[in-house]
């Protein structure tokens, strides 16, 4: 329908309903699928999935067509899920984990095996906070510097949080793996 | 941390997993978004402050209506209220007499009809925090200081603004609520029932069926939000539910409703087919008996926070008999009453 993305931010622009509907559909999986990285609730990230194409339909004029519309969409899924965070993180418990030092690249390698909805599951298990720097740094590859800007954090707590979510990441994924094993 | 070699390969196996993943599910509807989206443009092109004027109008019709419990004969109340009204009279040129409902304080409220529901602003048009608990006794704490215990799935909504001035946010499920004293009335709207309080604990629960109130302190409004708009003022021990849009008072309600929240379950000759269904969604274990000559026996007792094991075995002891546990599930043996 749409041969270049350019014709479908065109449609977008001139607020064509078909053009719209073609790109929520096409980008919502996607986006369904970062939410869910940063939140447990189902219900929340069907509010931040329609606060977030709301924003992408409102601000399309603004899209310049320098670099993927899916990286801008991503950008504006993530700055509306942090947006969130910072609204309700007064309320979060920060609770690490004991830390520990697990062989890593056994870990690796369970993450390797492991399916995508279940590494989503594992990572919703990290305390907030911790997972909000750890996606941002870890998967998003944001810096420190602008996921400290972003989380409104200095710069050296992103890192010791980022350091200690991978601690406890690697705690969790070693555990998943035992769990996984003793259930055969 | 992030120099070591050995460390990076696990950002990089997750990236590369994360990269293109898809995830499927229905809501929210492109229709629902459109519908939104739509609706901010139609604001903004009309060029006035639409969500200002909602609130303001919302203000004051939550303010209108809730005179009530500012007036209710209680004598502290009122001297504060006279005072207040001394020192900041009211401009009469900001606020005209249409907006005053001239109210006596002993009438009852204006019922909420569907029609001024619609002055309530739209959930979309203000920043609204929602927070859902994901586990059984969550202890929520509000920003105005009242505390909410919420079971699992139970929700909470409030607008951004909630705090001294505002309180008032949407609930539905199963929640303890332990409400900070305060003169600008507690509004909890679910719906089916409102209900508004001024610094009082209660039980509420709002599920697909209906609306049930337990007062534990205080004093509690409870209002029907459909049609009649009627309304009970509760006590201390009181109870009431909303029901196929009735609202009704509650005789002889259950003392382990309130068991999710405090774990103590009360019996007093009570048949034991009637116990094992609430110990087992307590406990979260299919709790069954061998032989139904015990259904109808009864159990008198008192279990504080006790865990599931030790519950088994008053129970088996009072019908002389035993209890095991087989592939997750409680089975209870006994031959008949004592």
């Amino acid at each position: 329908m749409y041969t270049t993305e350019q014709e479908l931010v065109l449609a977008c622009k001139r607020k064509d309903r078909k053009g719209m509907q073609f790109l929520y559909q096409k980008f919502l999986p996607k986006m369904r699928a970062i939410c869910f990285r940063y939140t447990r609730s189902l219900v929340e990230v069907e509010d931040l999935l329609q606060e977030t194409f709301i924003k992408v339909f409102s601000r399309i004029h603004t899209f310049s067509g320098e670099g993927s519309l899916e990286g801008w969409i991503r950008k504006i899924c993530v700055n509306t899920v942090i947006n969130h965070y910072h609204k309700n993180c007064k309320f979060n418990n920060h609770i690490p984990l004991e830390e520990t030092d697990d062989n890593e690249l056994d870990v690796v390698e369970i993450a390797e095996r492991t399916s995508v909805e279940e590494l989503i599951k594992i990572i919703g298990q990290l305390p907030e906070g911790y997972r909000m720097v750890f996606n941002l740094v870890g998967i998003e590859g944001y810096s420190h510097k602008e996921a400290a800007e972003i989380l409104k954090i200095s710069e050296s707590s992103s890192r010791s949080q980022y350091s200690r979510a991978r601690k406890n990441l690697i705690q969790l994924l070693s555990a998943y793996q035992y769990e996984s094993e003793s259930e055969k | 941390m992030s120099q070591n070699p050995k460390n990076k390969s696990l950002e990089e196996v997750l990236r590369k997993k994360f990269d293109s993943v898809e995830l499927d599910g229905e809501r929210p509807s492109f229709d629902k978004v459109l519908n939104s989206f739509q609706k901010l443009e139609a604001q903004s092109a009309a060029g006035f402050n639409f969500k200002l004027w909602l609130s303001v109008a919302a203000s004051f019709l939550l303010l209108t209506i809730l005179s009530y419990l500012f007036l209710v004969p209680d004598e502290k109340q009122q001297v504060v209220a006279v005072d207040t009204l001394k020192e900041l009279p009211v401009k009469p040129k900001e606020i005209s007499s249409d907006d005053i409902v001239q109210q006596d304080p002993f009438t009852p409220l204006v019922p909420i009809k569907e029609n001024d529901r619609n002055l309530i602003p739209d959930p979309h048009s203000i920043e609204q925090i929602t927070f859902i608990s994901a586990e059984r006794n969550y202890r929520y704490q509000l920003p105005d200081n009242s505390i909410v215990f919420l079971d699992e799935g139970a929700s909470v909504k409030y607008e951004a603004d909630f705090g001294r001035k505002n309180r008032s946010l949407q609930f539905a499920g199963t929640g303890y609520f332990q409400i900070e004293k305060s003169n600008v009335p507690f509004v909890i709207t679910t719906d089916r029932s409102m209900t508004a309080v001024k610094g009082t604990s209660f039980n509420l629960r709002s599920d697909e069926l209906a609306d049930e109130m337990i007062v534990t302190s205080g004093r509690v409004l409870f209002t029907l939000v459909k049609d009649t708009g009627q309304q009970l003022v509760l006590e201390k021990g009181n109870a009431a539910r909303v029901i196929n849009e009735e609202l009704k008072l509650v005789e002889d309600h259950n003392p382990n409703d309130l068991s999710w929240h405090t774990g103590v379950f009360k019996y007093k000759t009570t048949p034991i087919e009637k116990m094992l269904p609430e110990l087992s969604a307590f406990y979260g274990k299919e709790i069954s008996m061998e032989n139904s000559s015990i259904a109808a026996c009864t159990f008198s007792g008192t279990f504080r926070n006790l865990d599931l094991p030790k519950v088994m075995q008053v129970i088996a002891a009072s019908l002389n008999g035993h209890w095991k546990e087989e592939e997750g599930k409680i089975i209870l043996t006994g031959t008949g009453c004592n």
